[in-house]
């Protein structure tokens, strides 16, 4: 099994602000990887998904060297992942369809039908269930998140990077989206990061853990190794995700927040 | 004391000036890397562009016709009412000098810049600068998908081609509209000023017409949407750039006016 992202002493700040030092790890194709921590998870999600320039150091995704080349290289690269964002950041004057079939549109000559035929099937494996005329402010963030994950997935990328995908949602669209997470486990050909303290993903779907303290990562290993440790920052993220998981497995009621997928 | 004031004072002259020459620069680099994007991509995309690009025109030039229509309209008569107060009796050559130096050459290619900057420039700079917010460009990255392309150069070719039919229709208009003012108040007769009216425009004039309107197309754009580039993660930041891009839009295209007439007239 290759390596599909490989980060050498990456170090990544905004202005004079540290956000990440030294951070150097390899991601194996295939892997479902979770970062877990204080600040700066996301940026660190987003450095390895080649959306930030580190200040210092290097990125690979395969053999090619992120950040080498120019803009025009790193967007071609970038062609090859699938990005989750936190707010789903759908484009706000494309409707719901159009936002998802975006990448399709855009980077194949399907012809419409079929891309309407496939748009169409992904929204049925995530459970997605709306008027899909209407543009995205319309609708809670737990749709826009789930449209925003069609979108994503619908170039069938080779990695993906999910930043707090089940938050906000609700819980039928979340057993949604952890199956088809799971269905794309299953089939092996997708690398996967994750930003995300849901107990139930970790437990089902990770295969290793990364923890991040103060800019760096402090422990790395599958979730069972990692939560072992004896380590007081790593124990209270522990404790934080039990009782995470604890209140979603309680939760029987039907989801009637803001997020809710009605 | 007071060297050490001309020091700073040069000191800050020459900050100020590396700093103007940097935003041309910027915005060069901008004009090139939109323009460059038109001819490099798939044609999937190219055909997004082109919708994109439509739509442009449809929001900058379709409804942009009626403000320019009555703008237009009005500025001539008062030009045509106005010079008949100074010259009583004014003749259908004088009426036809007066609209084509004043509408064709001057005003009009101006006038429609300064509607447009108002209406879409503004527009454009605080989508963009919203879209900055809502990490929309990043998604855009994230799907292999330049945001230059998608983003600017459609509403690049849409404002310029916007600027030069609303340029020609503003001409249009406001030669009507001198026509109407000076039949009711001189009873000019209409075949005797069209005829004034070819007598005394040139190719040359119309040409110079186009080359303004264009050149205030690509000005727009590209001022606007590199403002609204420069907002990078507060809604406080949307309303300020969307001002300097007013600021600087208003700037450049008299800056481009006054080198056109010294450089086509004088």
């Amino acid at each position: 099994m290759g390596t599909a992202i490989s980060c050498r002493h990456a170090d990544l700040s905004y202005g004079k602000q540290e956000v990440l030092q030294d951070i150097t790890l390899d991601i194996h194709e295939g892997k479902f990887v979770f970062i877990l921590g204080d600040n700066g998870k996301s940026s660190l999600l987003k450095l390895l998904g080649g959306l930030e320039e580190p200040r210092q150091g290097t990125l690979l995704h395969g053999e090619n060297n992120v950040f080498r080349g120019g803009d025009a290289k790193r967007i071609e690269l970038l062609r090859n992942t699938g990005h989750l964002f936190q707010e789903a950041a759908l484009i706000a004057n494309l409707s719901m369809y159009e936002n998802i079939a975006l990448p399709l549109r855009y980077h194949t000559r399907l012809p419409e039908k079929e891309i309407r035929e496939r748009v169409a099937g992904m929204m049925e494996e995530l459970k997605l269930h709306i008027q899909t005329d209407l543009r995205p402010a319309v609708f809670p963030i737990g749709v826009r998140k789930i449209a925003a994950l069609a979108r994503a997935l619908i170039m069938e990328p080779a990695m993906i990077f999910l930043d707090d995908p089940s938050s906000g949602i609700e819980r039928s669209a979340r057993e949604a989206m952890l199956r088809m997470l799971l269905k794309l486990k299953q089939q092996g050909k997708t690398t996967a990061m994750f930003v995300s303290e849901d107990g139930r993903y970790i437990s089902q779907l990770a295969d290793r853990v990364l923890i991040l303290h103060d800019g760096k990562i402090i422990a790395d290993g599958t979730d069972t190794e990692v939560f072992a440790s004896k380590d007081p920052y790593v124990r209270e993220i522990a404790l934080r995700i039990g009782q995470e998981n604890m209140a979603n497995t309680m939760q029987t009621k039907p989801d009637t927040r803001a997020g809710g997928n009605t | 004391m007071q060297e050490k004031l001309f020091a700073d004072f040069i000191a800050a002259l020459g900050r100020k000036g590396s700093d103007r020459v940097n935003y041309i620069l910027d915005l060069c680099a901008l004009f090139w890397k939109a323009s460059r994007s038109l001819f490099g991509q798939n044609r999937s995309a190219r055909k997004l562009i082109r919708i994109n690009a439509m739509k442009q025109i449809l929001f900058t030039g379709v409804d942009g016709l009626f403000v320019i229509s009555i703008v237009s309209a009005l500025l001539s008569m008062v030009i045509i009412i106005q010079a008949n107060t100074l010259i009583p009796g004014l003749g259908g050559d004088i009426t036809a000098s007066l609209l084509v130096i004043i509408i064709i050459r001057e005003l009009g290619p101006v006038l429609t810049a300064f509607i447009i900057i108002g209406r879409s420039g503004t527009a454009v700079a605080t989508e963009l600068g919203n879209m900055r917010i809502s990490r929309e460009f990043d998604a855009l990255y994230s799907m292999g998908i330049d945001p230059v392309h998608f983003i600017v150069a459609p509403r690049l070719v849409g404002m310029i081609i916007s600027l030069l039919l609303l340029g020609i229709y503003f001409n249009i208009i406001g030669i009507m509209g001198g026509y109407i003012a000076a039949k009711l108040q001189l009873d000019l007769a209409f075949d005797t000023f069209i005829l004034s009216m070819l007598e005394v425009l040139s190719v040359w004039d119309i040409y110079i017409n186009l080359v303004k309107n264009f050149f205030f197309g690509i000005v727009i754009s590209i001022v606007c949407c590199y403002h609204g580039f420069r907002v990078r993660s507060s809604v406080t930041e949307v309303p300020q750039q969307t001002t300097k891009a007013v600021v600087n839009s208003i700037f450049l295209c008299f800056f481009f006016d006054a080198i056109s007439a010294v450089f086509f007239y004088m």
